[in-house]
Protein backbone atom coordinates (compact mmCIF):
# COMPACT_ATOMS: atom_id res chain seq x y z
CA UNK A 1 0.00 0.00 0.00
CA UNK A 2 1.36 3.40 -0.88
CA UNK A 3 2.20 5.86 1.87
CA UNK A 4 1.29 9.50 1.89
CA UNK A 5 4.24 11.91 1.92
CA UNK A 6 3.70 12.74 5.57
CA UNK A 7 3.82 9.06 6.55
CA UNK A 8 7.28 8.60 5.08
CA UNK A 9 10.08 8.89 7.60
CA UNK A 10 12.73 11.24 6.22
CA UNK A 11 14.79 11.46 9.42
CA UNK A 12 18.32 10.14 9.31
CA UNK A 13 21.10 9.99 11.89
CA UNK A 14 24.44 11.28 10.70
CA UNK A 15 26.99 10.16 13.26
CA UNK A 16 24.90 11.27 16.20
CA UNK A 17 23.31 14.25 14.49
CA UNK A 18 19.55 13.82 13.99
CA UNK A 19 18.59 15.37 10.67
CA UNK A 20 14.93 15.99 9.83
CA UNK A 21 15.70 14.88 6.27
CA UNK A 22 18.85 13.75 4.45
CA UNK A 23 19.47 16.99 2.57
CA UNK A 24 22.25 19.39 3.59
CA UNK A 25 24.25 22.11 1.87
CA UNK A 26 28.00 21.94 1.35
CA UNK A 27 30.60 24.11 2.96
CA UNK A 28 31.87 26.96 0.81
CA UNK A 29 28.73 27.13 -1.28
CA UNK A 30 26.27 28.31 1.33
CA UNK A 31 28.16 31.12 3.00
CA UNK A 32 27.34 31.46 6.68
CA UNK A 33 23.75 30.32 6.25
CA UNK A 34 21.83 33.54 5.63
CA UNK A 35 22.79 34.10 1.99
CA UNK A 36 20.22 31.64 0.66
CA UNK A 37 17.51 32.07 3.28
CA UNK A 38 15.45 34.11 0.78
CA UNK A 39 15.15 31.05 -1.47
CA UNK A 40 14.91 28.11 0.91
CA UNK A 41 14.02 28.35 4.58
CA UNK A 42 16.88 26.60 6.43
CA UNK A 43 14.26 24.80 8.55
CA UNK A 44 13.26 22.84 5.43
CA UNK A 45 16.75 21.34 5.26
CA UNK A 46 18.24 18.50 7.25
CA UNK A 47 21.22 20.69 7.96
CA UNK A 48 23.70 23.16 6.56
CA UNK A 49 27.48 23.18 6.60
CA UNK A 50 28.85 26.70 6.76
CA UNK A 51 31.97 28.12 5.13
CA UNK A 52 35.35 26.86 6.35
CA UNK A 53 36.78 28.63 9.36
CA UNK A 54 40.43 28.77 10.40
CA UNK A 55 42.24 29.86 13.56
CA UNK A 56 43.45 33.10 11.95
CA UNK A 57 41.85 35.44 9.43
CA UNK A 58 42.54 34.39 5.84
CA UNK A 59 42.41 36.96 3.02
CA UNK A 60 41.86 34.31 0.35
CA UNK A 61 43.54 33.84 -3.02
CA UNK A 62 44.05 36.48 -5.72
CA UNK A 63 41.51 36.82 -8.54
CA UNK A 64 40.43 35.15 -10.77
CA UNK A 65 39.12 32.51 -8.41
CA UNK A 66 36.54 30.87 -10.67
CA UNK A 67 36.50 29.15 -14.04
CA UNK A 68 33.46 27.59 -15.63
CA UNK A 69 34.12 24.18 -17.23
CA UNK A 70 31.91 21.66 -19.05
CA UNK A 71 29.03 20.90 -16.63
CA UNK A 72 31.21 22.11 -13.79
CA UNK A 73 33.35 24.83 -12.34
CA UNK A 74 36.80 25.29 -10.88
CA UNK A 75 37.28 27.36 -7.76
CA UNK A 76 40.29 28.54 -5.87
CA UNK A 77 38.92 30.70 -3.07
CA UNK A 78 41.70 29.95 -0.62
CA UNK A 79 39.59 29.54 2.54
CA UNK A 80 38.87 33.25 2.85
CA UNK A 81 37.28 33.68 6.29
CA UNK A 82 37.34 36.09 9.22
CA UNK A 83 39.09 33.71 11.65
CA UNK A 84 37.53 31.75 14.51
CA UNK A 85 37.22 34.65 16.99
CA UNK A 86 35.41 36.96 14.56
CA UNK A 87 33.33 34.01 13.36
CA UNK A 88 32.12 33.29 16.89
CA UNK A 89 31.51 36.94 17.68
CA UNK A 90 30.00 38.18 14.43
CA UNK A 91 28.43 35.18 12.68
CA UNK A 92 27.67 32.44 15.18
CA UNK A 93 24.78 34.27 16.90
CA UNK A 94 22.79 34.47 13.65
CA UNK A 95 23.80 30.92 12.73
CA UNK A 96 22.49 29.63 16.06
CA UNK A 97 19.16 31.29 15.30
CA UNK A 98 18.69 29.18 12.15
CA UNK A 99 16.13 26.44 12.68
CA UNK A 100 18.25 23.66 11.28
CA UNK A 101 21.28 21.58 12.24
CA UNK A 102 24.40 23.60 11.60
CA UNK A 103 27.81 22.07 11.06
CA UNK A 104 30.88 24.25 10.99
CA UNK A 105 33.66 23.32 8.60
CA UNK A 106 37.17 23.86 10.00
CA UNK A 107 40.66 23.96 8.49
CA UNK A 108 44.15 24.55 9.79
CA UNK A 109 47.87 24.62 9.06
CA UNK A 110 48.68 21.95 11.63
CA UNK A 111 47.10 19.71 14.26
CA UNK A 112 47.25 22.46 16.88
CA UNK A 113 45.19 24.78 14.69
CA UNK A 114 42.49 22.14 14.19
CA UNK A 115 42.47 21.36 17.92
CA UNK A 116 42.25 25.04 18.82
CA UNK A 117 39.36 25.81 16.46
CA UNK A 118 37.47 22.66 17.52
CA UNK A 119 37.84 23.59 21.18
CA UNK A 120 36.74 27.20 20.62
CA UNK A 121 33.66 26.07 18.69
CA UNK A 122 32.72 23.53 21.35
CA UNK A 123 33.04 26.13 24.08
CA UNK A 124 31.00 28.62 22.07
CA UNK A 125 28.21 26.04 21.63
CA UNK A 126 25.04 26.13 19.62
CA UNK A 127 26.18 24.03 16.68
CA UNK A 128 25.36 20.42 15.83
CA UNK A 129 28.77 19.21 14.76
CA UNK A 130 32.12 19.88 13.19
CA UNK A 131 33.17 19.01 9.66
CA UNK A 132 36.94 18.66 9.47
CA UNK A 133 38.32 19.81 6.14
CA UNK A 134 41.41 17.76 5.36
CA UNK A 135 40.90 18.12 1.66
CA UNK A 136 41.02 21.73 0.53
CA UNK A 137 43.04 21.78 -2.69
CA UNK A 138 43.50 25.53 -2.70
CA UNK A 139 45.79 26.41 0.19
CA UNK A 140 49.54 26.01 0.40
CA UNK A 141 49.58 24.85 4.00
CA UNK A 142 47.21 22.32 5.50
CA UNK A 143 44.16 21.13 3.65
CA UNK A 144 44.78 18.50 1.05
CA UNK A 145 48.15 17.31 2.36
CA UNK A 146 46.38 16.00 5.46
CA UNK A 147 43.75 14.33 3.37
CA UNK A 148 46.01 12.35 1.07
CA UNK A 149 48.05 10.63 3.81
CA UNK A 150 46.11 8.23 6.06
CA UNK A 151 48.56 8.75 8.96
CA UNK A 152 48.29 12.55 8.89
CA UNK A 153 44.52 12.35 8.34
CA UNK A 154 44.22 10.24 11.46
CA UNK A 155 46.39 12.64 13.47
CA UNK A 156 44.24 15.63 12.55
CA UNK A 157 41.06 13.69 13.30
CA UNK A 158 42.45 12.64 16.68
CA UNK A 159 43.41 16.24 17.49
CA UNK A 160 39.83 17.36 16.84
CA UNK A 161 38.30 14.32 18.58
CA UNK A 162 40.31 15.05 21.74
CA UNK A 163 39.06 18.63 21.87
CA UNK A 164 35.33 18.35 21.34
CA UNK A 165 32.30 16.38 22.46
CA UNK A 166 30.49 17.38 19.28
CA UNK A 167 30.00 14.88 16.48
CA UNK A 168 33.03 14.97 14.17
CA UNK A 169 32.63 14.49 10.42
CA UNK A 170 35.81 14.28 8.38
CA UNK A 171 35.64 15.54 4.79
CA UNK A 172 37.65 13.35 2.47
CA UNK A 173 39.61 14.24 -0.63
CA UNK A 174 39.00 12.40 -3.90
CA UNK A 175 42.55 13.22 -4.97
CA UNK A 176 43.91 9.90 -3.72
CA UNK A 177 44.50 6.43 -5.12
CA UNK A 178 42.53 4.59 -2.43
CA UNK A 179 39.97 6.72 -0.60
CA UNK A 180 38.97 3.80 1.63
CA UNK A 181 42.43 3.79 3.26
CA UNK A 182 41.98 7.40 4.41
CA UNK A 183 38.37 6.71 5.41
CA UNK A 184 39.39 3.76 7.61
CA UNK A 185 42.19 5.79 9.19
CA UNK A 186 39.96 8.70 10.23
CA UNK A 187 37.24 6.39 11.53
CA UNK A 188 39.78 4.54 13.67
CA UNK A 189 40.91 7.95 14.93
CA UNK A 190 37.42 8.75 16.13
CA UNK A 191 35.43 10.26 13.27
CA UNK A 192 31.67 9.87 13.79
CA UNK A 193 30.98 10.17 10.06
CA UNK A 194 32.76 11.01 6.83
CA UNK A 195 31.74 13.42 4.09
CA UNK A 196 32.85 13.00 0.49
CA UNK A 197 33.83 14.07 -1.99
CA UNK A 198 35.58 17.40 -1.79
CA UNK A 199 36.54 18.92 -5.14
CA UNK A 200 38.79 17.22 -7.66
CA UNK A 201 42.01 19.05 -8.38
CA UNK A 202 41.89 20.51 -11.87
CA UNK A 203 42.88 23.43 -14.05
CA UNK A 204 41.94 25.38 -17.14
CA UNK A 205 44.05 27.45 -19.53
CA UNK A 206 42.95 30.58 -21.36
CA UNK A 207 44.21 29.97 -24.88
CA UNK A 208 43.96 33.67 -25.82
CA UNK A 209 46.01 34.91 -22.88
CA UNK A 210 48.12 31.73 -22.94
CA UNK A 211 47.90 31.58 -19.13
CA UNK A 212 46.05 29.50 -16.56
CA UNK A 213 42.56 30.91 -15.97
CA UNK A 214 42.89 30.79 -12.18
CA UNK A 215 45.39 33.08 -10.49
CA UNK A 216 46.28 30.15 -8.24
CA UNK A 217 46.78 28.01 -11.39
CA UNK A 218 44.95 24.96 -10.02
CA UNK A 219 41.56 24.72 -8.36
CA UNK A 220 38.87 22.38 -7.21
CA UNK A 221 36.43 20.97 -9.77
CA UNK A 222 32.80 20.69 -8.68
CA UNK A 223 29.40 20.32 -10.30
CA UNK A 224 27.68 17.54 -12.28
CA UNK A 225 30.96 16.78 -14.08
CA UNK A 226 32.31 15.03 -10.96
CA UNK A 227 29.17 13.13 -9.98
CA UNK A 228 30.11 9.67 -11.26
CA UNK A 229 33.44 9.88 -9.42
CA UNK A 230 31.64 10.87 -6.23
CA UNK A 231 29.05 8.09 -6.51
CA UNK A 232 31.84 5.54 -6.99
CA UNK A 233 33.74 6.79 -3.93
CA UNK A 234 30.62 6.89 -1.75
CA UNK A 235 29.94 3.30 -2.86
CA UNK A 236 33.47 2.25 -1.86
CA UNK A 237 33.69 4.15 1.43
CA UNK A 238 30.21 3.31 2.71
CA UNK A 239 31.05 -0.38 2.45
CA UNK A 240 34.50 0.03 3.96
CA UNK A 241 33.68 1.90 7.18
CA UNK A 242 31.03 1.39 9.89
CA UNK A 243 30.11 5.10 10.17
CA UNK A 244 27.56 7.07 8.11
CA UNK A 245 28.57 8.82 4.90
CA UNK A 246 27.52 12.33 3.91
CA UNK A 247 27.64 12.09 0.13
CA UNK A 248 28.27 15.05 -2.15
CA UNK A 249 29.72 15.89 -5.52
CA UNK A 250 27.65 17.23 -8.39
CA UNK A 251 24.17 16.65 -6.97
CA UNK A 252 21.67 18.89 -8.77
CA UNK A 253 18.42 16.97 -8.50
CA UNK A 254 16.53 14.49 -6.31
CA UNK A 255 17.48 11.75 -8.78
CA UNK A 256 21.14 12.54 -8.17
CA UNK A 257 20.64 12.54 -4.40
CA UNK A 258 18.81 9.19 -4.49
CA UNK A 259 21.69 7.74 -6.49
CA UNK A 260 24.08 8.74 -3.69
CA UNK A 261 21.85 7.19 -1.04
CA UNK A 262 21.53 3.96 -3.01
CA UNK A 263 25.35 3.96 -3.18
CA UNK A 264 25.46 4.10 0.61
CA UNK A 265 25.14 7.74 1.67
CA UNK A 266 23.06 8.39 4.80
CA UNK A 267 22.68 12.04 3.89
CA UNK A 268 23.61 14.21 0.92
CA UNK A 269 25.10 17.64 0.39
CA UNK A 270 24.23 20.16 -2.32
CA UNK A 271 27.00 22.55 -3.26
CA UNK A 272 27.36 24.00 -6.73
CA UNK A 273 23.66 23.19 -7.24
CA UNK A 274 22.79 26.21 -5.11
CA UNK A 275 24.44 28.50 -7.65
CA UNK A 276 22.52 26.93 -10.53
CA UNK A 277 19.17 26.63 -8.80
CA UNK A 278 18.83 28.23 -5.35
CA UNK A 279 15.62 26.27 -4.82
CA UNK A 280 17.40 22.94 -5.42
CA UNK A 281 17.71 21.85 -1.77
CA UNK A 282 13.94 22.10 -1.26
CA UNK A 283 13.22 20.36 -4.57
CA UNK A 284 15.58 17.54 -3.62
CA UNK A 285 13.84 16.99 -0.24
CA UNK A 286 10.47 16.85 -2.02
CA UNK A 287 11.82 14.62 -4.79
CA UNK A 288 13.26 12.09 -2.35
CA UNK A 289 9.91 11.89 -0.57
CA UNK A 290 8.08 11.50 -3.87
CA UNK A 291 10.43 8.69 -4.93
CA UNK A 292 9.80 6.85 -1.66
CA UNK A 293 6.06 7.35 -2.01
CA UNK A 294 5.99 6.10 -5.58
CA UNK A 295 7.84 2.93 -4.58
CA UNK A 296 5.92 2.34 -1.36
CA UNK A 297 8.98 2.96 0.81
CA UNK A 298 8.02 4.17 4.30
CA UNK A 299 11.49 5.06 5.55
CA UNK A 300 14.21 6.93 3.66
CA UNK A 301 16.80 4.91 5.59
CA UNK A 302 15.81 1.94 3.44
CA UNK A 303 17.45 3.68 0.47
CA UNK A 304 20.87 3.73 2.11
CA UNK A 305 23.09 1.24 0.31
CA UNK A 306 20.10 -0.42 -1.32
CA UNK A 307 22.06 -0.85 -4.55
CA UNK A 308 24.69 -3.03 -2.88
CA UNK A 309 22.57 -6.17 -2.97
CA UNK B 1 15.08 40.96 -1.22
CA UNK B 2 15.93 38.81 -4.20
CA UNK B 3 13.82 35.93 -5.39
CA UNK B 4 13.48 33.42 -8.19
CA UNK B 5 11.14 34.42 -11.00
CA UNK B 6 9.85 32.80 -14.16
CA UNK B 7 9.73 36.04 -16.13
CA UNK B 8 7.79 36.18 -19.36
CA UNK B 9 9.92 37.18 -22.34
CA UNK B 10 8.20 40.05 -24.17
CA UNK B 11 10.80 40.49 -26.89
CA UNK B 12 14.40 39.67 -27.71
CA UNK B 13 15.82 41.75 -30.52
CA UNK B 14 19.22 42.15 -32.11
CA UNK B 15 19.86 45.90 -31.95
CA UNK B 16 23.40 45.89 -33.37
CA UNK B 17 25.73 43.14 -34.58
CA UNK B 18 26.00 40.75 -31.62
CA UNK B 19 24.07 43.06 -29.26
CA UNK B 20 20.62 42.04 -28.00
CA UNK B 21 17.89 43.84 -26.13
CA UNK B 22 15.66 41.51 -24.15
CA UNK B 23 12.46 42.76 -22.52
CA UNK B 24 10.83 40.64 -19.84
CA UNK B 25 7.63 41.10 -17.89
CA UNK B 26 7.64 40.47 -14.15
CA UNK B 27 5.81 43.00 -12.00
CA UNK B 28 7.45 42.26 -8.65
CA UNK B 29 10.94 42.18 -10.12
CA UNK B 30 10.30 45.46 -11.93
CA UNK B 31 9.14 47.02 -8.67
CA UNK B 32 12.15 45.77 -6.70
CA UNK B 33 14.97 46.56 -9.14
CA UNK B 34 17.21 49.51 -8.28
CA UNK B 35 19.78 51.24 -10.51
CA UNK B 36 23.02 49.26 -10.73
CA UNK B 37 21.49 45.99 -9.57
CA UNK B 38 21.73 42.85 -11.67
CA UNK B 39 19.76 39.74 -12.55
CA UNK B 40 21.29 36.27 -12.39
CA UNK B 41 19.83 34.47 -15.38
CA UNK B 42 19.83 30.74 -16.02
CA UNK B 43 20.55 30.40 -19.71
CA UNK B 44 20.35 26.61 -20.01
CA UNK B 45 17.89 24.16 -18.54
CA UNK B 46 20.70 21.60 -18.61
CA UNK B 47 24.24 21.79 -17.28
CA UNK B 48 26.04 23.52 -20.14
CA UNK B 49 26.78 26.19 -19.36
CA UNK B 50 26.27 25.45 -15.70
CA UNK B 51 26.34 28.85 -14.05
CA UNK B 52 23.86 31.67 -14.28
CA UNK B 53 24.81 34.85 -16.14
CA UNK B 54 24.78 38.10 -14.17
CA UNK B 55 23.38 40.93 -16.32
CA UNK B 56 22.48 44.41 -15.13
CA UNK B 57 19.02 45.91 -15.43
CA UNK B 58 19.00 48.48 -18.20
CA UNK B 59 15.51 49.85 -18.06
CA UNK B 60 12.27 49.52 -16.12
CA UNK B 61 8.92 50.57 -17.52
CA UNK B 62 5.76 49.45 -15.77
CA UNK B 63 6.03 45.69 -15.26
CA UNK B 64 8.73 45.35 -17.91
CA UNK B 65 12.47 45.14 -17.41
CA UNK B 66 15.03 45.39 -20.18
CA UNK B 67 18.51 43.93 -20.29
CA UNK B 68 21.09 44.56 -22.98
CA UNK B 69 23.80 42.03 -23.62
CA UNK B 70 26.53 41.25 -26.08
CA UNK B 71 27.06 37.71 -27.34
CA UNK B 72 30.51 36.81 -26.06
CA UNK B 73 30.26 33.10 -25.31
CA UNK B 74 28.09 30.04 -24.98
CA UNK B 75 25.83 31.56 -22.30
CA UNK B 76 24.98 34.78 -24.10
CA UNK B 77 24.60 32.81 -27.34
CA UNK B 78 21.82 30.78 -25.71
CA UNK B 79 20.28 33.92 -24.26
CA UNK B 80 20.23 35.46 -27.73
CA UNK B 81 18.09 32.53 -28.92
CA UNK B 82 15.39 33.02 -26.28
CA UNK B 83 12.04 33.58 -27.99
CA UNK B 84 9.31 36.01 -26.98
CA UNK B 85 6.46 34.32 -25.16
CA UNK B 86 8.86 31.97 -23.35
CA UNK B 87 9.85 32.05 -19.70
CA UNK B 88 13.21 33.02 -18.30
CA UNK B 89 14.53 31.70 -14.96
CA UNK B 90 15.67 34.92 -13.30
CA UNK B 91 17.16 35.39 -9.85
CA UNK B 92 17.14 38.93 -8.56
CA UNK B 93 17.40 41.75 -8.15
CA UNK B 94 20.89 41.32 -6.74
CA UNK B 95 23.77 43.45 -5.59
CA UNK B 96 24.37 46.86 -4.11
CA UNK B 97 23.53 49.39 -6.79
CA UNK B 98 24.18 53.09 -7.33
CA UNK B 99 23.52 55.46 -4.47
CA UNK B 100 21.27 58.17 -5.88
CA UNK B 101 20.96 60.05 -2.60
CA UNK B 102 23.74 62.39 -3.66
CA UNK B 103 23.82 66.08 -4.48
CA UNK B 104 24.98 68.26 -7.32
CA UNK B 105 25.02 67.52 -11.00
CA UNK B 106 25.21 63.86 -11.93
CA UNK B 107 27.70 62.93 -14.64
CA UNK B 108 27.06 59.49 -16.08
CA UNK B 109 30.06 57.99 -17.85
CA UNK B 110 29.55 54.79 -19.82
CA UNK B 111 31.79 52.80 -22.11
CA UNK B 112 30.58 50.02 -24.41
CA UNK B 113 28.22 47.58 -22.71
CA UNK B 114 28.83 49.57 -19.54
CA UNK B 115 26.24 52.02 -20.84
CA UNK B 116 23.47 49.52 -20.14
CA UNK B 117 23.17 49.88 -16.33
CA UNK B 118 23.28 53.67 -16.65
CA UNK B 119 19.82 53.56 -18.25
CA UNK B 120 17.90 52.74 -15.08
CA UNK B 121 20.14 55.13 -13.16
CA UNK B 122 19.30 57.91 -15.62
CA UNK B 123 15.59 57.08 -15.33
CA UNK B 124 15.81 57.38 -11.55
CA UNK B 125 17.81 60.61 -11.53
CA UNK B 126 15.51 62.06 -14.18
CA UNK B 127 12.49 61.26 -11.99
CA UNK B 128 14.23 62.98 -9.07
CA UNK B 129 14.67 66.06 -11.26
CA UNK B 130 18.44 65.92 -10.99
CA UNK B 131 20.59 67.77 -13.47
CA UNK B 132 22.24 64.98 -15.37
CA UNK B 133 24.89 64.90 -18.07
CA UNK B 134 25.60 61.68 -19.95
CA UNK B 135 28.91 60.82 -21.56
CA UNK B 136 28.65 57.77 -23.79
CA UNK B 137 31.58 56.02 -25.42
CA UNK B 138 32.06 52.97 -27.60
CA UNK B 139 33.56 51.53 -30.75
CA UNK B 140 31.00 52.80 -33.27
CA UNK B 141 27.87 54.97 -33.37
CA UNK B 142 25.75 51.87 -33.85
CA UNK B 143 27.19 50.09 -30.82
CA UNK B 144 27.00 53.15 -28.56
CA UNK B 145 23.34 53.67 -29.41
CA UNK B 146 22.49 49.97 -29.11
CA UNK B 147 24.20 49.42 -25.76
CA UNK B 148 22.22 52.18 -24.05
CA UNK B 149 23.10 55.54 -25.64
CA UNK B 150 19.74 55.87 -27.38
CA UNK B 151 17.86 55.23 -24.12
CA UNK B 152 19.73 58.05 -22.39
CA UNK B 153 19.02 60.42 -25.25
CA UNK B 154 15.39 59.28 -25.23
CA UNK B 155 14.94 60.68 -21.74
CA UNK B 156 15.82 64.09 -23.13
CA UNK B 157 19.06 64.22 -21.20
CA UNK B 158 22.12 65.89 -22.75
CA UNK B 159 24.39 63.17 -24.13
CA UNK B 160 27.92 63.70 -25.43
CA UNK B 161 29.39 60.90 -27.49
CA UNK B 162 32.85 59.55 -28.14
CA UNK B 163 33.58 56.73 -30.59
CA UNK B 164 36.72 54.87 -31.59
CA UNK B 165 35.96 55.36 -35.28
CA UNK B 166 34.63 58.89 -35.03
CA UNK B 167 31.22 57.86 -36.39
CA UNK B 168 29.48 59.72 -33.55
CA UNK B 169 30.73 62.64 -31.49
CA UNK B 170 34.36 62.87 -30.51
CA UNK B 171 36.82 60.60 -32.29
CA UNK B 172 38.41 59.38 -29.08
CA UNK B 173 37.77 58.18 -25.56
CA UNK B 174 34.86 58.93 -23.26
CA UNK B 175 37.38 59.90 -20.57
CA UNK B 176 38.48 62.79 -22.82
CA UNK B 177 34.87 64.02 -22.74
CA UNK B 178 34.93 63.78 -18.95
CA UNK B 179 38.14 65.77 -18.69
CA UNK B 180 36.50 68.62 -20.64
CA UNK B 181 33.76 68.84 -18.00
CA UNK B 182 36.14 69.07 -15.06
CA UNK B 183 36.48 70.61 -12.60
CA UNK B 184 32.93 71.09 -11.43
CA UNK B 185 30.60 70.38 -8.52
CA UNK B 186 29.28 67.01 -9.42
CA UNK B 187 29.06 63.31 -8.68
CA UNK B 188 30.30 60.79 -11.22
CA UNK B 189 28.60 57.45 -11.95
CA UNK B 190 30.61 55.18 -14.23
CA UNK B 191 30.41 51.77 -15.83
CA UNK B 192 32.60 50.30 -18.52
CA UNK B 193 35.83 48.43 -19.17
CA UNK B 194 38.44 48.40 -16.38
CA UNK B 195 40.94 50.76 -18.11
CA UNK B 196 38.16 53.31 -18.60
CA UNK B 197 36.97 53.01 -14.99
CA UNK B 198 40.52 53.32 -13.70
CA UNK B 199 40.97 56.55 -15.67
CA UNK B 200 37.58 57.91 -14.55
CA UNK B 201 38.48 57.12 -10.94
CA UNK B 202 41.82 58.89 -11.35
CA UNK B 203 40.20 62.02 -12.83
CA UNK B 204 37.58 62.04 -10.08
CA UNK B 205 40.23 61.79 -7.41
CA UNK B 206 42.38 64.53 -8.99
CA UNK B 207 39.40 66.86 -9.01
CA UNK B 208 38.05 65.83 -5.63
CA UNK B 209 34.73 64.61 -7.06
CA UNK B 210 32.84 61.67 -5.54
CA UNK B 211 32.67 58.78 -7.96
CA UNK B 212 30.77 55.49 -8.00
CA UNK B 213 31.89 52.72 -10.33
CA UNK B 214 30.01 49.59 -11.33
CA UNK B 215 32.33 46.60 -11.77
CA UNK B 216 31.91 43.45 -13.77
CA UNK B 217 33.16 40.04 -12.67
CA UNK B 218 32.54 36.36 -13.35
CA UNK B 219 30.31 35.07 -10.58
CA UNK B 220 29.61 31.75 -8.95
CA UNK B 221 26.58 32.27 -6.77
CA UNK B 222 25.66 35.97 -7.14
CA UNK B 223 24.44 36.13 -3.53
CA UNK B 224 27.64 36.42 -1.53
CA UNK B 225 28.08 32.79 -0.57
CA UNK B 226 30.98 31.54 -2.68
CA UNK B 227 33.49 34.42 -2.51
CA UNK B 228 34.41 33.89 -6.14
CA UNK B 229 33.86 37.43 -7.51
CA UNK B 230 36.10 39.56 -5.36
CA UNK B 231 37.35 43.12 -5.77
CA UNK B 232 40.43 44.25 -3.88
CA UNK B 233 39.58 47.36 -1.92
CA UNK B 234 41.54 49.61 0.40
CA UNK B 235 40.58 50.97 3.80
CA UNK B 236 41.42 54.61 4.50
CA UNK B 237 44.32 53.32 6.65
CA UNK B 238 45.69 51.61 3.55
CA UNK B 239 44.86 48.04 4.58
CA UNK B 240 43.65 46.03 1.61
CA UNK B 241 40.92 43.44 1.67
CA UNK B 242 38.58 41.66 -0.72
CA UNK B 243 34.93 42.61 -1.06
CA UNK B 244 32.28 40.69 -2.99
CA UNK B 245 31.35 42.24 -6.34
CA UNK B 246 27.94 40.52 -6.14
CA UNK B 247 27.04 41.75 -2.66
CA UNK B 248 29.05 44.78 -1.49
CA UNK B 249 29.15 45.68 -5.22
CA UNK B 250 28.81 45.71 -8.14
CA UNK B 251 28.84 49.46 -7.39
CA UNK B 252 31.77 50.63 -5.30
CA UNK B 253 33.11 53.99 -4.23
CA UNK B 254 35.89 54.50 -6.81
CA UNK B 255 38.26 55.67 -4.07
CA UNK B 256 38.03 52.25 -2.37
CA UNK B 257 38.94 50.17 -5.39
CA UNK B 258 42.48 48.89 -5.76
CA UNK B 259 42.82 48.83 -9.55
CA UNK B 260 44.64 45.83 -10.99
Amino acid sequence: MSKTMSEINLRVNLGGIELSNPVTTCSGTYGFGAEYAAYVDPSELGGIVVKGVTREIRPGNPMPRLAETPSGMLNSIGLQNPGIDAFIADYLPQIRALETKVLVNISGNNEEDYAFVARRLSEAGGIAGIEVNISCPNVKCGGIQFGTDPVMAAQVTRAVRDNTQLPVIVKLSPNVTDITAVARAVVEAGADAVSLINTLLGMAIDIQRVRPVLANVMGGLSGPAIKPVAVRMVWQVAQAVPVPVLGMGGILTAEDAIEFMLAGATAVGLGTANFVNPAAPREVVQGIAAYCQARGIDDVNKLIGAAWK
Amino acid sequence: MSKLFAAEVVSNTQVAPGVFKLVMCEAELARLARPGQFLNIRVSAGTAPLLRRPISVHWVEGDNLTIIFQVVGQGTQLLAQVQSGGRLDVQGPLGHGFNTQTSGQAILVGGGMGLAPLGLLAQTLHRQGRTTLCLAGGRTAELVQASGGSSLAGLGLPVHYATDDGSLGLNGLVTELLLRELPREAVIYACGPQPMLREVAKLAQEHGIPCQVSLEEHMGCGVGACLGCMCKTAMPQGKEYYQRVCTEGPVFDAAEVVWQ
